[in-house]
């Protein structure tokens, strides 16, 4: 019987960290627009923004935080689910105070290095203890450079002269304004 | 010895002059003149400074770029208001240069290579207006010659993608272009350096901030100051003791003999012949100028519509009206419709400052209707405004509104009056509010709106949400709402 | 060859030139002052009668040049009614006139120099009310300003009712412009007519110079501008009015 509990419970813990991991949306109470991820959980560019819209009569806590011990993961599939030994926070907690209409919360965090985040939201009651959490994870990856990719040959094999060239050619002078 | 030679210059002088008094002279005789005419052809440029201002002005010098949109190539978005003007006159070389080099050639593009040409590091002069190509074929050097292929530009671009390519837009058609030649012509990589060295918001798309369903660039906030612009209102005395040196500019010198009314709003109307040419003035100095269509009217091109135009607005009382050094004019809109045989070109010029319109003042609009060489039709302001009172305030408090906070608040209100005004339809209700709104926007900036008071006219700096042409205007500090605009009102 | 003597010569002979080109312009000047004088009264006359227009009247002699007249309009012109306790006066044409003549002269209108107000004609009012019309014209100088007009209805117990539309003018500007006079005027009326008519045929009972504004504006008018006008009244009371300026 402890045994089959034990397993259960693991079981839970399991399926419900890694709904925390590849959970786009938690909770009703609020929704994370951002930082938008691909499917691999990766954010591009070095400026991160964070936007959340929140309902009507929520109190919520945000806390960006850092994990250095990850700092090559290609995508969240790559890291363990559970138990990550060292986290930083990136700047402070901020609060959302709760208001009778939706808001947002948004914050544009600048200059971050490429590596494994976490924005972690903590649910509020009345006197500010933590009712829930949710942490979503997030890779940040530096923004593809695309000069790789050309998009233009440098002749274009069909070629579309003006008609000012053709008839320049023809009469071999410049022609009329 | 000296004395005999002077003596002969002066002869000489003497003969020269005197031929080029006859010459003139008799130039008058066959004219027909009369010693009064010469007098009245002296006279009759009217000196008066107020209204015949400035020496003529480029009509070239009224068409920049609305915004700049820059993308630094790292994901990275900005659209320049501001540094929008000087951008595009640095470029303008860079674009002379282009259009003089031989074996030009055109490409078209579809959307999807346009998109992603400017996904990538490039600078993109986006206008308010479709210009003629006419205009872009003469800015440039004699060699760009005419093209069959856009008849309007709406941007014009440079990308990393292709360094030798000027790449073109034409709204008006939905059609890309670019046009290639054999060399690099303008320094892409330094300028998009400069312009990240500057203050600059960055834009993203609107789904990444609001999440709906938008692709627009915009910003949710903004780093940059602006002041908000005050000026004293001048008296309607003060503004009318100038309206008989307005009225010389239509109808000349003497006008003693043009019909002059004056009616119970004190509204003057001066009339020549039956109507064929009329100017009413009203007593917050705006006025309108009508002129009976002639039969005979000439057909001209765009360039020398544009030219006509701007000289009228500028012999006709124009560019003084908006007042002071601080506040340009800026042209806003460019239409024309083609009646049998001449076309008819609209266009509007608007007041702005640091880029951007002072949105919601009538009395700084001037719009003028040009059939051919004939101008049909022109409507101005007599300087309401005291130059000298004109100052810039800036916020204390320097933290702007959140263009999140604010949908937040007010987007039922927002749906209300798109509702109201037909901007979105009632089958539309049916989605989440907040999307509906949302999803409807076509851009997000920052501009000026005016406040009327006693005595003075307030510019507010303010956030500008535009609904395809309706626009909702937000205290750029404080978040309150300030009013609405629909296109026709601009 | 001596340059000089040339250069002398050259000299004298531009100046000449010069001289004789001015006072050329300066004649074409005075040229322009003259009066019109391309057709003579007798002259077209003879051409009216010829198209069945006769003229019985005097045919007035004009100043060549007239300057325009500003109007302004009084602030209070409208129709009004007026109840009175006069009682039972018969009703003339003389003592319609008198009972208007003191109504006017108690209302206090606007005076300006040169500016009268005179009764024109009394007559028995249109509808079946059994009263007098007397109407008023107004003159600047010896001009009628068609434009400015007062009638007053009079009926036994005195002014019941009047119309005002009334303005006093004065000159504006400086400046004076030639007129057409009057025989091109005729002439020109003529044309009017014959264009419109071919076979009409007119006897003129009055020519004469007024000052008015033709052309309709929408709006309460304060101030306005008359211009010189010919106006050629015919027996069968139609009027016609020509503009004197060309």
């Amino acid at each position: 019987m402890r045994k089959f509990i034990s397993v259960l419970i693991a079981l839970i813990l399991c399926i419900s960290s890694s709904v925390m991991v590849f959970g786009q949306n938690s909770l009703d109470d609020y929704s994370i627009i951002s930082p938008y991820t691909s499917d691999e959980g990766v954010a591009y560019g070095d400026n991160l923004l964070i936007s959340v819209k929140v309902d009507a009569g929520t109190a919520l806590s945000f806390t960006v935080l850092s994990y250095p011990n990850y700092t090559s993961a290609d995508s969240l599939s790559m890291v363990p689910a559970i138990s990550f030994t060292v986290e930083e926070p990136v700047g402070i907690s901020e609060n959302y105070e709760k208001r009778d209409r939706i808001g947002f919360y948004t914050r544009q965090l600048n200059d971050i290095e490429p590596g494994l985040y976490a924005l972690r939201v903590d649910s509020l009651d009345g006197n500010g203890n933590i009712t829930d959490t949710y942490s979503k994870y997030f890779i940040v990856k530096p923004n593809a450079s695309k000069t790789t990719t050309t998009i233009y040959e440098s002749q274009p094999s069909n070629k579309v002269l003006f008609f000012q060239s053709v008839f320049k050619s023809l009469f071999g002078s410049t022609a009329e304004e | 010895m000296n004395r005999s030679v002077y003596k002969e210059r002066f002869k000489t002088f003497l003969i020269v002059v005197l031929f080029l008094l006859t010459v003139l002279l008799s130039y008058f005789y066959w004219q027909g003149s009369s010693i009064s005419g010469i007098k009245e052809s002296v006279n009759g440029h009217f000196s008066s400074t107020l209204f015949t201002g400035e020496d003529h002005i480029d009509a070239a010098y009224f068409v920049t770029p609305q915004k700049v949109d820059v993308n630094f190539g790292n994901g990275i978005y900005t659209s320049c208001q501001e540094l929008a003007p000087q951008l595009w006159s640095d470029f303008i070389d860079s674009y002379i240069a282009f259009t003089e080099m031989e074996n030009l050639m055109i490409e078209e593009l579809s959307e999807a290579q346009w998109l992603e040409t400017m996904d990538m590091k490039s600078i993109q002069f986006v206008f308010e207006y479709d210009m003629p190509v006419e205009f872009f074929e003469s800015l440039g050097g004699s060699n760009f010659g005419q093209s069959d292929y856009f008849n309007h530009v709406s941007a014009m671009a440079l990308s990393e993608a292709s360094t030798t390519s000027l790449f073109i837009r034409d709204d008006t058609l939905g059609k890309y272009y670019r046009i290639i030649s054999d060399s690099d012509f303008y320094p892409l990589e330094e300028k998009v350096l400069e312009i990240s060295s500057t203050v600059s918001d960055q834009y993203y798309p609107i789904y990444l901030f609001l999440g709906t369903d938008n692709y627009e660039m915009a910003p949710f906030s903004t780093g940059i100051l602006l002041p908000e612009l005050s000026v004293n209102k001048l008296s309607s005395e003060s503004i009318l003791s100038s309206e008989k040196d307005l009225a010389k500019t239509f109808f000349g010198e003497n006008l003693d003999f043009v019909r002059r009314i004056v009616d119970d709003s004190n509204t003057i109307t001066y009339m020549y012949g039956y109507g064929e040419k009329m100017l009413t003035i009203y007593r917050n100095g705006i006025f309108e100028y009508k002129e009976t269509p002639s039969s005979d009217v000439n057909s001209a091109g765009f360039n020398s519509v544009f030219d006509t135009a701007v000289s009228f607005i500028s012999s006709h009382g124009g560019w003084s009206s908006f007042g002071t050094d601080n506040i340009s004019a800026q042209l806003r809109s460019v239409s024309s419709t083609s009646v049998p045989k001449v076309d008819t070109y609209n266009f509007v010029f608007c007041a702005g400052s640091k880029n951007r319109t002072l949105y919601g003042n009538s009395a700084s609009q001037i719009a003028i209707e040009i059939t051919g060489d004939q101008i049909t039709y022109y409507k101005g302001c007599i300087p309401a405004f005291d130059n000298s009172s004109f100052i810039e305030i800036y916020p204390e408090n320097t933290s702007n509104a959140l263009i999140t906070d604010i949908l937040a608040r007010d987007h039922q209100y927002i749906a209300q009056t798109l509702l109201e005004h037909d901007i979105i339809t009632p089958e539309a209700q049916d989605m989440d509010l907040f999307d509906l709104v949302v999803s409807n926007i076509s851009s997000i900036s920052t501009e000026y709106y005016s406040q009327y008071f006693e005595a003075q006219v307030r510019f507010v700096p303010a956030w500008t949400i535009d609904f395809s042409g309706f626009k909702v205007f937000y205290d750029l500090y404080t978040g309150e709402f300030l009013g609405y605009l629909k296109e026709t009102e601009q | 060859m001596e340059w000089s003597k040339i250069k002398n010569i050259l000299i004298v002979a531009l100046i000449l030139t010069d001289i004789l080109l001015v006072s050329l312009l300066i004649f074409s000047d005075h040229g322009k002052n003259d009066t019109d004088s391309s057709v003579s009264v007798e002259d077209a006359l003879v051409v009216l009668s010829k198209n069945d227009i006769t003229v019985s009247s005097k045919i007035p002699d004009v100043d060549p040049e007239m300057p325009v007249l500003t109007l302004t309009y009084d602030s209070d012109n409208g129709s009004f009614f007026y109840t009175s306790s006069e009682a039972g006066i018969t009703l003339t044409e003389n003592t319609a006139l008198d009972l208007a003549e003191s109504f006017i002269s108690g209302l206090a209108l606007p005076e300006a120099e040169k500016n009268t107000l005179e009764a024109v004609n009394v007559y028995p009012s249109e509808d079946d009310s059994g009263r007098y019309v007397v109407s008023y014209g107004s003159y600047y100088e010896d001009y009628k300003l068609e434009n400015s007009y007062i009638l007053c209805y009079v009926s036994s117990e005195g002014v019941t009712e009047m119309l005002k539309n009334h303005a006093v003018a004065e000159i504006s500007g400086n400046s004076k412009q030639k007129i057409m006079p009057a025989a091109s005027a005729l002439l020109k009326y003529m044309n009017q007519l014959k264009s419109a008519d071919p076979d009409s045929a007119k006897e003129i009972t009055d020519v004469s110079l007024v000052y008015m504004v033709d052309s309709p504006y929408d709006g309460n008018i304060t101030s306005d501008t008359a211009f010189p006008t010919w106006k050629i009244t015919a027996s069968d009371n139609s009027i016609t009015y020509i503009s004197a300026y060309n």
